[in-house]
């Protein structure tokens, strides 16, 4: 007796179809499942033999082939194990074999006929739909997440009989409604804890409005990381199909899942981390930092402690906006739209231009810090800003503002930059003499120039001026990134 | 401008003796200002009568090559006789260089160290705090019109010489090696600038190599050129120390730069300014002065207000930028405590080169 039933496994980010097909014929006792899985798969047949026995059905004494096709992709995880129970019960003859045409099954087992979730219920839900599939049964609290999907019916089900009365259209349970996962961390962090740091309060909010890399520097303890951690606060929430590209890359990567993420992701990765864990990549090649950061704020704390070759490969990311990955003859494609935030001492003790003469750093340790920094990475940051310890009586004052203002002036500011994006920017005639001598004066390079326009730019967007005006160029100015060159002969 | 025989001998016999002295443990100071057949004898060893015979067989002819080795590399000689040697240089008396190796563009190489020109010496390690004391003050003397001398050393040297170009000035480079090649190689591009605008000197010809008693050597050389040695910022064993210790055997004013109690890298200028202690050893109390600006130290040589700073940059700015400039001087160092009302008024004093914003964000007033 043979029969088939359709799953999806995840390739990257992507879904793909993977049909199980179950073979029953007298012979020995025996189970073999071929079809390029790995461990996880092979022991799929442990697990299925014991959920079908312990769900009340008989486990067929026969010589049982499984197949995963196509057979030339690779296949891992145990999401195949309902599919693979629900298939041999049909070739077994205990469920009409008719009903497991148009429905795809997606799970694990427990050997007590449970359906377990499995990372990537949206993603499958997706290739669900695009196949033209009628009905996806999955596991009961990843409902949610794959009732996101419209035009696709949802099973959740709570165990292998489930799926049995699902798939013959006895019983469907309704998935719940769409949660919105607001954010599974923290409660909302609001710039209203923020005192005194007016001038990182402004940075933060221009590289919101403008999309800027930023780069805080200052002394350990100042709140660098706390200001970073905010930033998500001002950005703008995120449209319906940002949500489930978040949610998706989230799903699979098993962090979070059963429902939608509204909130920007914010990743602040140890320095410790690898190149492939930044970027992405593995033997099974999995979603990096820089893709779980995908729409929101990536944060590298420490930049100067992070290894060169993680450092380098974000570069290409950064710029395009997604890392591709090559095994064998497969290339894999992540997005990585973030926005960068890192956080830097200012020099080796940390302590420079904290006003007292703590810093004992020479100058020749400044530009070897400065350096294991500097490079092609530092060249994507837009904005650079110091932080400082804010003095008592600033601690004492009430903050300045609060994420909803901010964000209201960043929304706006970005609709105008909607508006505008035909048009190179103009500067208006002082400000035109100002760059000007600013370019005289040679502390900045061509691209170093492009970058203060682009942020004046923004700075202009934000007060609403058609034209970037002396006072728009000066702040930017004032908040780009200095170069190693210009870093010596400067007195602390 | 040459070298007459005498001295080109004598600068053979040093360079011929240069292994000997780097073995000897004596200050080499004062081995240089010994005699020539003194030096021959105390530093001989078992290569003495050899020595005397090669001294005695130094000729014209041998003379005259070194002379042609010279231009060969466009390096200028001028002796301790010549009209041209720079008068201020015989205060070291015995110690003067015989010959002196001057590299340098064709109207200035002729021309003597002026006598008034001033001395920026200091630690290699130097600080962000020492490394701008010392271009502002090199700047502004530049803009005076002074000439600037220093060692081409990392650190403090360095800043002072780029301090002093920045500004269009003259400044001259006293190198322990041979003048026509930079030393420390990695300052290769500011040794360029130096020998296009100003002077490289160099007490020991074309062929040599530097050694390492040549580097303390020169500190005198730098000493007797200048009006003034100032000393920035030094550790208490430091190089600059010499320097400081020679200007005083040459009853020359000695200028210090106060730093932070309890840095290390100003341990000796404060030790120097408290105890008059330099490279170990006592100098007249009357002759150390505490600097804070190019101003005092013209005022040192020529007299109280005879020459004036120019104002380079407060005549440019606007009543805005004068009064941020003021509250910034007065405390408000650091550009997180700017409102952000301010700011772009900051942005302007930077541009305008009145204010330079260093690590952390630390705000220095420059030219005042």
């Amino acid at each position: 007796m043979f029969s088939r039933v359709l799953t999806f496994t995840i390739d990257g980010l992507h879904p793909r179809p993977v049909t199980v097909e179950v073979d029953i014929r007298p012979g020995l006792p025996a189970f073999t499942i071929v079809g390029l899985g790995d461990a996880a798969v092979r022991e799929s047949r442990e697990r299925v033999r014991a959920a079908i026995q312990n769900s009340g059905f008989d486990f067929p004494q026969q010589r049982i082939t499984a197949n995963l096709a196509p057979a030339s992709l690779r296949k891992a995880g145990p999401g195949f194990d309902a599919a693979l129970a629900l298939a041999l019960l049909a070739a077994s003859g205990q469920m009409p074999s008719a009903y497991v045409t148009d429905v795809a099954v997606f799970g694990e087992l427990s050997l007590n006929g449970e359906l377990r979730a499995v990372p990537g219920a949206l993603a499958v839900a997706e290739g669900a739909r695009h196949h033209g599939i009628a009905r996806l049964i999955v596991p009961r609290d990843r409902g949610g997440e794959a009732a996101l999907v419209e035009g696709l019916q949802v099973a959740a089900v709570d165990g292998l009989r489930d799926v049995v009365d699902a798939a013959t259209g006895v019983r469907i349970p309704a998935p719940p409604p769409p949660r919105e996962l607001t954010p599974l961390r923290e409660p909302e962090l609001d710039l209203a804890d923020v005192r005194g740091h007016q001038l990182p309060l402004l940075a933060l909010e221009v590289a919101a409005a403008g999309a800027h890399n930023l780069l805080l520097e200052g002394p350990p303890g100042t709140g660098k990381t706390m200001l970073a951690r905010r930033l998500p606060s001002i950005l703008p929430p995120l449209g319906q199909e940002e949500a489930l590209e978040v949610t998706r890359i989230h799903s699979i990567a098993g962090q979070g899942g059963g429902g939608l993420m509204r909130a920007r992701p914010f990743r602040a990765p140890h320095h410790t981390i690898s190149a492939a864990g930044m970027v992405g990549g593995g033997p099974v090649p999995r979603a990096g930092e820089a893709s779980l950061a995908h729409r929101g704020v990536l944060f590298l704390d420490e930049l100067a402690e992070f290894a060169r070759p993680t450092l380098e490969a974000l570069r290409q990311p950064l710029e395009d906006g997604y890392a591709t990955i090559v095994r064998g003859q497969r290339a894999l494609t992540f997005p990585t739209r973030v926005m960068l935030v890192a956080a830097t001492n200012p020099c080796p003790c940390g302590f420079a231009g904290a006003g007292d003469h703590r810093c004992q750093c020479t100058d020749a340790d400044l530009l070897r810090y400065r350096r294991r920094l500097s490079g092609p990475l530092l060249d994507r940051i837009d904005l650079m800003v110091n932080v400082q310890r804010p003095s008592a009586s600033e601690l004492a004052r009430p903050p300045h503002t609060t994420s909803a203002q901010v964000r209201e002036r960043v929304l706006e500011a970005r609709d105008r930059a909607r508006h505008h994006e035909v048009l190179k920017p103009t500067l208006e005639p002082a400000a035109k003499s100002a760059m000007r001598s600013a370019y005289d004066r040679g502390d900045l390079s061509p691209r170093g120039r492009d970058r203060v326009v682009r942020v004046a730019q923004t700075i202009a967007h934000l007060h609403g001026h058609a034209r970037i005006t002396e006072e728009d160029l000066m702040l930017a100015l004032l908040l780009r990134q200095r170069t190693t060159a210009e870093l010596p002969r400067m007195a602390a | 401008m040459t070298a007459c025989f005498p001295c080109l001998r004598r600068r053979w016999l040093i360079e011929r003796l240069a292994g000997h002295i780097e073995r000897q443990r004596t200050m080499v100071e004062n081995l240089l200002g010994l005699e020539d057949l003194e030096l021959i004898s105390l530093l001989g060893g078992r290569d003495h009568e050899e020595l005397v015979r090669a001294y005695a067989r130094f000729s014209h002819r041998d003379a005259e090559a070194q002379r042609e080795a010279a231009a060969e590399v466009q390096v200028a000689l001028v002796c301790r006789c010549a009209q041209e040697y720079p008068a201020q240089l015989l205060a070291l008396e015995a110690m003067a260089p015989a010959v002196l190796s001057v590299c340098g563009p064709a109207p200035l190489v002729n021309r003597p160290v002026p006598d008034d020109a001033v001395a920026i010496v200091g630690t290699r390690g130097a600080t962000s705090y020492g490394c701008g004391a010392a271009a502002r003050i090199a700047g502004d003397l530049a803009a005076a019109g002074v000439t600037v001398i220093s060692g081409m050393a990392p650190g403090i040297d360095s800043a002072a010489h780029e301090g002093a170009l920045a500004q269009g000035g003259a400044t001259v480079a006293v190198l322990a090696g041979p003048p026509q090649t930079a030393y420390p190689v990695r300052k290769t591009r500011l040794y360029r600038e130096i020998r296009e605008h100003g002077q490289v000197i160099s007490e020991l010809g074309p062929a040599m190599a530097t050694w390492r008693w040549a580097l303390r050597a020169r500190n005198r050389v730098i000493a007797g050129l200048a009006a003034i040695t100032v000393v920035i910022e030094a550790p208490i064993r430091s190089g600059a120390l010499i320097t400081a210790w020679h200007a005083d055997r040459c009853r020359r004013w000695i200028g210090v730069l106060p730093g932070p109690v309890g840095h290390p890298q100003s341990g000796g200028t404060n030790l120097l300014l408290a105890k008059f202690v330099a490279a170990r050893d006592h100098v007249e109390p009357g002759r150390v002065r505490a600097v804070r600006n190019a101003q005092d130290i013209l005022d040192l040589i020529h007299g109280e207000g005879i020459v004036e700073v120019p104002d380079r940059v407060r005549a440019a700015l606007t009543p805005g930028e004068s009064e941020l400039l003021r509250r910034i001087a007065a405390g408000d160092d650091n550009v997180t405590r700017i409102e952000v009302s301010s700011l772009s008024t900051l942005a302007a004093l930077e541009l305008k080169g009145a204010v330079a914003r260093g690590p952390g964000g630390g705000l220095t007033v420059l030219g005042g």
